[in-house]
């Protein structure tokens, strides 16, 4: 099956703690990475400091614009990644955005939307690359229903009783299309139905149905887990 | 999550976060790279150099001879017109009291073009920055503004560089 290949790398991390990665420094480049940014913080964080950051930007310093990268790659690149693309066109996606936000960052008018607009111009610029390499619409849900968690490559490194692993192996053992739909809105500003309804290929009113039903399939594989 | 308890929808995709942030980590280096390509950009547009200051060239008061930086909160006088200018670009503003504790900007830029105006709060006063478009009129006009201190941002559209008023008081 060629989902497989497109499937989230999986590094584990040894602890359970989420990994908090300084990006090497190269050489002439004036990095500032902050505190674990964007990686477990609730996203209304993410959002309200993405807009202090713009804010920032556009009040003259310049500096800003390496915080604003440094708040919202982490949560493009999970944007990016539920397409199915590799790492490389993930990596493309995400830089196709900021170029993108660059030019055109005068119509963002509302500087409190600038998160929702960097997720959604990440999020169809994915789509126009997954669709490019075959691998736009999941498979439906049926064809998946029955996966056996023996596909999970997680588990080989699971720390027995890590409650991290356990909720990356129920994570992973949703039908495609509720992963790609979580993921999404999980890591979205006010994700819009309209372009989530055209990217899975169904209709707009059956997104929010869809959604719950994933959130109950989520919760049984929590449960099965033994996720408490 | 208690074990009695289900999970909420939020507490949910708190854990979805939480299992694709950990599961599928931002590569190494990756955040490093996109400020050097956002930077790069910005750069070639004229954004990473420092924003065109423009100069304050006229202040005049409808009432009294308020200065930019009057001591005289914005409600006192009725209305005062400032001119900047840089770079064969002119702005006039007029600002008048719109409410008691608000103020509204009528501006025009010479030469018109289409471009975005933003009003940036230059003090600590954390009100969203208010932005408009205008067209090739150059007319435009902001209302409800809080009083304090304020700057003015235009942004061509055609991506040439910024320019920034230097501060003063609505």
């Amino acid at each position: 099956m060629t989902t497989t290949m497109a499937r989230p790398r999986v590094i584990w991390p040894r602890s359970g703690s989420a990994p908090i990665r300084r990006p090497p420094v190269e050489e002439g480049t004036v990095t500032r990475v902050r505190r674990g940014v964007g990686h477990a913080d609730a996203p209304a964080t993410v959002w309200s400091r993405a807009t202090a950051d713009f804010d920032r930007w556009l009040s003259g310093d310049s500096a800003a614009l390496d915080e604003l990268v440094a708040t919202m790659t982490p949560v493009l690149w999970q944007v990016a990644r539920s397409y199915r693309l590799t790492q490389e066109q993930a990596e493309d996606v995400v830089q196709n955005t900021w170029l993108s936000f660059v030019r055109k960052h005068s119509s963002i008018l509302d500087t409190a939307a600038v998160g929702a607009w960097l997720t959604l111009t990440t999020r169809r610029e994915a789509w126009r690359v997954a669709k490019r390499s075959g691998r736009d619409v999941p498979v439906e849900d049926e064809a998946l229903e029955s996966r056996v968690p023996t596909q999970r490559s997680a588990e080989s490194l699971v720390v027995e009783g890590d409650r991290n692993a356990l909720i990356w192996a129920a994570v992973e053992s949703l039908p495609e299309r509720c992963r790609r739909l979580l993921r999404v809105v999980a890591f979205s500003d006010r994700p819009d139905y309209a372009s989530l309804a055209e990217e899975l290929e169904m209709p707009i009113g059956s997104i929010g149905p869809t959604r719950g039903r994933c959130l109950g399939k989520l919760r049984d594989a929590l449960e099965n887990e033994g996720v408490s | 999550m208690g074990r009695s308890e289900e999970p909420t929808r939020e507490e949910l995709l708190g854990l979805v976060r939480q299992a694709y942030v950990s599961g599928d980590p931002v590569p190494g280096g990756l955040i490093s790279r996109m400020q050097a390509a956002a930077a790069g950009a910005a750069e070639e547009s004229g954004l990473g150099l420092d924003l065109e200051l423009m100069l304050l060239v006229e202040s005049s008061s409808d009432v009294e001879a308020a200065g930019v930086r009057s001591a005289a909160p914005a409600s006192a006088r009725s209305a005062y017109t400032l001119r900047f200018a840089q770079s064969g670009v002119d702005v006039l503003v007029r600002v008048a009291s719109d409410t008691d504790t608000t103020a509204r900007l009528d501006g025009w830029v010479v030469p018109g073009s289409p471009m975005t105006v933003r009003a940036i709060r230059a003090d600590e006063v954390r009100t969203p920055i208010v932005a408009v478009t205008l067209g090739a009129s150059g007319r435009f006009e902001l209302t409800s503004l809080p009083a304090g201190l304020i700057r003015l941002r235009f942004e061509p559209a055609d991506g040439s560089a910024a320019f920034l008023t230097p501060t003063f008081e609505i």
